[in-house]
């Protein structure tokens, strides 16, 4: 068993143990989806300041550890700047700081933990940081830690399953037994899964992990990481989650943005209570826009979800319908203006854009210009035998109208 | 527009050429080379052509005889003004002058422009640019050999279709089909179109949709290498663990087992070791035993050796003494024999000895013989040359006194005779013969008397005597060839007399005696030196000498030997002399068979001294092998019984033997047990041997080291590929994908609605295109109807980007395409086309419009000709002022007297 350097250790509380769980940092995080460099740079910015809350959770709870279950950062291969900032984040916790690799950052050879960079900035700035590479108990003072450490990015054996092989009489009968795990727990359905993997966020399907009743029952805690939502999976396994959200939330229930204060207790359930760190506020936004009175409540909406805050928020606009040329420039202003208030405007989906009744009134009542009558009536006709739902053959239609109209405009002068 | 009257100076063969035209009609008649195709292609230039031109263009309008620049001077009317144009055409600094009259006077460029403006073109056209002046107002000025050509076929610039559908339009339905909008919003749509494609279709480079298909391509490829790259770092993790794995599995799995099996080794090396040293002692137990039993073993093998040994030698003895006693009763008997033989062989030696004598002697005699006869022979010989000899010399004595005539002397000869008997022949010829008959009177000739019965013949005047009172002269005949003749045969006679005397003959038949005679005596002489070469005269003395020497030599031998020879003789060994030669071949062949029996008795009697000879030496052998053979035996004895002495009998050390034999076998057992023990551990230990260990150890170093070499590499290669975020870079790659995707899919989809658009705009336009062609083939069926040959009507198809097209005349109830027309039809249908597009543009300039026919209805028949001037004037009437060029004008003449006028070009 290993035993944690004693000049090391927090400041110990009588009574049982606290411990702030969390896990999927990924310090580092490219958003290389978000166009803008700087707005990057200040998603980037924000997962390292988490660490600074998180810090103060763990002083306030006088935690005995902070754990963190895999993918602290987000790549095996994190930047230095990046190693340096956490190093220099983690220093100031106050307690000892327990860390697996997750498959995101996973403790292979050739990855961060084994870096020379990252181990001298570690003993330079963290001294309290300890990384886990190896699946053997850990006892510190009040608590015994089993590590399950992601070795590679991908593995089909389950990190856990040392655990089945414990000889669980060896250990510290009075303290409770934390087990610190990173991966997908086997037997969730696939709604579960696809609620927190995303288009950009592919879930991780290769590191399964199995909570295996024989050695469940041993322990008293399973702190997992991975899933970047908090989830309890169990009375005592639960997912932390990222604690600054990363993604758009899927589903109404999903929560992100949060740490674990966990009490231990040997032989008792957990107590466990989520301490709120995130700061970004990833919103989804439902847009059906089929006329201007639609516009008009999206821009009451927004304005309400985001008031006067710039730099802060990323939306998931998902919009659908059509709406007129008048109503589709307003509604480009508006995007215009979201694109600059919002550290991301992400849109899904189309909003088309085809001429109201009076704008095609406008082309096919003509009658001193025939041709252009003609074209927009025959066009408006089209459009209105083609079938609702047939996007295919309504979108060339309406562009082409709109292209006519936009024409119209610009000979008019 | 209307042309009021034009001037030509300097152009072609027109020094000065004056026209006025009539707003109708204007007839310009005139013959082949009068100028009126000049006239027509002068006014054209002067209204396209600028008056600066170069080039061919104004090189064709220079006179070859007329000096000075070509000038052309039109006067027109145009939008309600009388205008004069003035072009003189000097090349570059050619000039021109357009003014109304009423203030207006313009010069140059602005000249030009002016001029264009008002004809409805677009630029007068410039020298290099020749090639286009044919299609201004090309449905308008009908040159020769044109006139059938389908003035709508082409593109509609050859018939200013544009000005031609704005007239149709007015002239129409009231309602306009289309409006300025339009076409300006039709325009911005294509001109927005043009931007992105080409007039080809392909996507114009540089434009919006190059550039964004350029990005999403650029894009592609930064995805690729980007997912490349984190692929890359990826396989680089996996194999940097796969490589950490390796190295943990060498130290902590692979070494030690290595290492353990070492040490198993070493141990099973010592325990062979043990067996080995447990073997070997076992093996020195052992060895004294087997070398007693090996000494007794010996020691009886000695005994048992001789006394078989001693049997043997006692065996050969006895065959030695055996075969002693056979040997020399058979020498003795050999001996015997030899003698014998040496008694018979002296017996032949003397019989052959006397035999060789009388075989000498009897070769002596024959040879004396032989040698008497050859010396006869030989004075034979010499008697007989000698005689030869003499012979020889009596017949050259003979030949010596016969003169020395040869062949050819004699033929000589003989032809001497024959000339001088012909020259005399000759002159007996030519001479006279007097021959008295009776005479009482004394004759004589050349004083010479002659009497009765004297015949003398003359050969040269003569004079004969009668008496003494009578003279007369008798001349033979001839003349002087007598005398010539007389003349030859005195010198043949000479000449013969001569051969004669160099013969020393008296005729040819003598000499040819002594020829005869000469040759006889001559092959006898031969004859007698041939017999006399084949006796060998010149060693025949020598021969004779030597015989004589042999005949003593044999003769003195003989001498010798007397004794013998009588002795033999009288022995009658040797036969008489007549008898020795028949003899001696008898006497020789039963010497060969003397000696020949001499030798065999001889080698027989040697085989038998060898034989003896041999014996001789198998007697020594064998008495001296007896002797060893005594000896050996002794010694054999000798030993047994020490032997026996010191080590006991036989039967002793046989017990002894097996005694020994039963100790071996068993040591022998406890050795193989122990043998096989050593042999399994010793196979145990081969396959693993310290080597094979070692070169193992070996190998893990080696690969220990090579993967921490790649480890070092890997390692490297994920700083270096993890430096630059490969994650992020993916992601901004994606993203950037996904934008130019949608920025391409948008242009696309923008390109798509702009064709969609104008693909409309084209289907409408062509929807309305009933109201163009409709009035435009009615104004052609107006002509049509006036020209009266059953075509009643035209139709026509119209389309906007291409113009009129398929245009078909009706007759009856069938329709034609103009192309299937005859040649004169198509003339009057394309004049029809053309005096409708006169009339349907006319209003676009001030009501008029002219048309020049050029020589156009060459292929149209007479009767046709009403039917034309029906057209012509119903076109005057509506405003077309017809230009009618012929070199038939009287055709016209009636048409130009009731509506126009008429002008003559007069050669």
């Amino acid at each position: 068993m290993q035993t944690l350097d004693k000049g090391r250790t927090g400041a110990a509380v009588l009574g049982d143990p606290v411990v702030i769980h969390s896990a999927d940092w990924q310090i580092g995080k490219p958003y290389g989806r978000v166009a803008d460099p700087d707005k990057r740079a200040r998603l980037r910015q924000a997962r390292i300041e988490t660490i600074g809350r998180i810090a103060e959770h763990c002083s306030t709870s006088g935690a005995a550890a902070l754990v963190v279950a895999g993918d602290l950062f987000d790549a095996p291969t994190p930047a230095a700047s990046d190693v340096s900032a956490v190093c220099a984040a983690l220093g100031a916790v106050g307690c000892p700081v327990l860390v697996i690799p997750g498959n995101h950052d996973h403790g292979g050879a050739g990855s961060v933990w084994h870096d020379a960079f990252f181990q001298a900035e570690r003993e330079r700035r963290a001294p309290n940081l300890q990384v886990l590479l190896e699946r053997q108990p850990l006892e510190l003072e009040q608590l015994v830690v089993l590590p399950c450490p992601l070795l590679r990015r991908s593995d089909s054996a389950d990190p856990c399953a040392w655990l089945g092989q414990l000889d669980w009489a060896a250990l510290p009968q009075g303290k409770p037994r934390l087990v610190l795990a990173h991966g997908s727990i086997q037997g969730f359905g696939a709604s579960d899964e696809a609620s927190d993997g995303d288009d950009e966020n592919p879930p991780n399907a290769n590191n399964l992990l199995r909570l295996d009743p024989t050695w469940l029952e041993q322990v008293d805690y399973v702190a997992l990481g991975d899933w970047h939502g908090l989830k309890p999976v169990g009375p005592k396994a639960w997912y932390a989650g990222t604690p600054e959200p990363d993604r758009f939330p899927r589903h109404a229930e999903y929560r992100a943005g949060v740490v674990l204060q966990v009490t231990l207790r040997r032989g008792q359930l957990p107590a466990v209570e989520p301490l709120a760190t995130g700061t970004l506020g990833w919103h989804p936004v439902q847009a059906s826009l089929h006329s201007n009175e639609d516009l008009e409540r999206l821009e009451r909406e927004l304005e309400a979800l985001l008031g006067d805050r710039v730099g802060r928020d990323l939306v998931l606009l998902e919009q659908r319908g059509s709406l007129s040329l008048e109503a589709h420039r307003r509604y480009a202003a508006l995007l215009e203006r979201l694109e600059a208030q919002l550290l991301r405007l992400k849109r899904r989906g189309h909003c088309g854009e085809a001429p109201g009744t009076a704008e095609v009134n406008g082309l096919t009542q003509r009658p001193g210009d025939p041709l252009i009558s003609q074209v927009a009536t025959a066009l408006q006709q089209e459009l209105a035998s083609a079938a609702a739902d047939d996007a295919d053959a309504q979108e060339p239609l309406q562009r082409a109208l709109a292209a006519l109209h936009r024409a119209v405009l610009q000979a008019e002068g | 527009m209307r042309l009021l009257h034009a001037q030509l100076r300097n152009v072609r063969l027109h020094r000065e050429l004056a026209v006025t035209f009539h707003p109708r009609l204007t007839l310009l008649g005139g013959a082949n080379e009068t100028g009126k195709s000049t006239l027509v292609e002068a006014l054209h230039k002067g209204l396209f052509l600028k008056a600066s031109a170069t080039g061919k263009g104004v090189e064709e309008l220079r006179s070859s005889r007329h000096g000075g620049q070509p000038e052309v001077e039109i006067g027109f009317e145009a939008r309600g003004r009388q205008w004069l144009l003035r072009k003189r055409f000097s090349g570059s600094s050619g000039t021109i002058q357009l003014g109304d009259g009423a203030g207006v006077q313009l010069s140059g460029a602005a000249a030009e422009d002016q001029l264009a403006a008002l004809l409805g073109v677009e630029a007068a056209v410039e020298g290099r640019q020749i090639s286009q002046l044919p299609q201004r107002w090309a449905h308008l000025w009908v040159r020769q050999g044109e006139a059938g050509g389908n003035p709508l076929e082409g593109k509609g610039n050859t018939y200013d279709l544009d000005r031609l559908v704005q007239q149709l339009q007015q002239r129409g339905s009231s309602a306009a089909l289309e409006s300025p909008l339009d076409r300006k919003v039709e325009a911005l749509l294509q001109a927005e179109l043009d931007q992105l494609f080409t007039a080809t279709g392909k996507v114009r480079a540089g434009s919006p949709l190059a550039l964004a298909r350029q990005e999403l391509e650029q894009a592609g490829t930064t995805l690729a290498e980007a997912r490349s790259r984190l692929e890359q770092l990826n396989a680089a993790l996996e194999e940097l663990q796969r490589i950490e794995g390796r190295l943990q599995s060498i130290d902590a799995v692979d070494r030690p087992a290595l290492e353990s099996q070492r040490s198993a080794l070493a141990l099973a090396q010592r325990e062979l070791e043990h067996a080995e040293a447990k073997a070997a002692l076992e093996r020195s137990r052992r060895e004294p035993l087997a070398q007693q039993l090996h000494t007794l073993q010996g020691l009886l093998q000695q005994l048992t050796a001789l006394a078989a040994d001693h049997a043997t030698t006692s065996a050969e003895r006895d065959r030695c003494r055996s075969d002693q006693a056979q040997r020399q009763q058979h020498q003795q008997e050999l001996t015997r024999r030899l003698e014998q033989r040496q008694q018979e062989l002296n017996a032949l030696q003397a019989t052959l000895a006397e035999q060789a004598q009388a075989l000498e002697l009897a070769q002596l005699l024959l040879n004396r013989a032989e040698a008497l006869q050859r010396s006869a022979e030989l004075g034979e010989q010499r008697l007989h040359f000698s005689a030869l000899q003499e012979q020889a010399a009596a017949v050259k004595n003979r030949l010596a006194a016969l003169p020395p005539i040869s062949a050819e002397q004699v033929q000589a000869l003989r032809q001497a005779e024959q000339r001088q008997a012909l020259a005399s022949a000759r002159v007996e010829a030519m001479a006279a013969t007097v021959e008295v008959l009776a005479a009482d009177q004394a004759l004589r000739l050349e004083g010479h008397p002659l009497r009765p019965g004297a015949s003398v013949r003359i050969s040269r005047g003569s004079e004969l005597q009668v008496g003494e009172g009578v003279r007369l002269r008798i001349q033979p005949g001839g003349g002087e060839a007598l005398q010539q003749a007389e003349t030859e045969r005195t010198a043949a006679g000479e000449a013969l007399a001569g051969h004669l005397k160099q013969l020393g003959v008296e005729s040819g038949d003598q000499a040819d005696q002594v020829l005869r005679q000469r040759t006889g005596l001559e092959s006898e002489l031969a004859q007698l030196r041939k017999s006399a070469s084949a006796i060998p005269w010149q060693k025949l003395d020598s021969q004779i000498a030597a015989q004589a020497d042999k005949t003593r030599q044999l003769d003195t031998a003989l001498a010798q030997q007397q004794a013998c020879l009588e002795q033999l003789r009288r022995s009658g060994t040797l036969p008489a002399d007549a008898h020795l030669e028949a003899w001696l071949p008898e006497a020789r062949q039963q010497q060969q068979q003397s000696q020949a029996r001499w030798q065999h008795l001889q080698q027989e009697q040697q085989g038998w001294l060898a034989q003896h000879q041999n014996g001789q030496q198998q007697s020594q052998q064998s008495g001296s092998r007896l002797g060893e053979l005594e000896g050996r035996l002794t010694a054999l004895e000798q030993r047994r019984t020490g032997l026996v002495a010191e080590h006991g009998s036989a039967e002793v050390l046989e017990e002894q033997v097996q005694t020994l034999q039963e100790h071996l076998r068993r040591h022998d057992a406890q050795l193989q047990a122990l043998e096989q023990n050593l042999a399994q551990r010793r196979q145990q230990a081969a396959g693993t041997g310290p080597d094979a260990l070692d070169q193992r150890l070996q190998q893990l170093r080696a690969e220990k080291e090579g993967l921490l070499s790649a480890r070092g590499q890997h390692e490297q290669l994920c700083r270096s590929l993890g430096a630059s975020d490969p994650q992020a870079a993916l992601e901004q790659a994606e993203a950037a994908f996904e934008t130019a995707q949608e920025r391409c899919a948008a242009i696309d989809a923008r390109a798509t609605a702009l064709q969609l658009l104008l693909e409309r705009f084209r289907e409408a336009r062509n929807a309305l295109a009933d109201r163009y062609s409709q009035p435009m083939a009615e104004a052609i069926g107006g002509y049509l109807a006036s020209l009266g040959a059953g075509s009643e009507a035209a139709l026509l198809q119209f389309d906007t980007a291409k113009g009129f097209a398929e245009l078909q005349v009706r007759q009856g109830s069938e329709s034609f395409g103009f192309q299937r027309l005859s040649g004169g039809t198509r003339e009057q249908v394309a004049a029809a086309v053309r005096l409708a597009l006169a009339e349907v543009l006319a209003p676009a300039y001030d009501g008029s419009l002219p048309l020049v026919f050029d020589d156009a209805f060459t292929n149209s028949d007479p009767g046709r000709l009403e039917g034309l001037k029906r057209m012509l004037e119903r076109a005057s009437a509506q405003g077309v002022q017809v230009l009618l060029l012929s070199c038939t004008p009287g055709d016209y003449t009636d048409l130009a007297e009731r509506i126009g006028s008429e002008v003559s070009l007069a050669g």
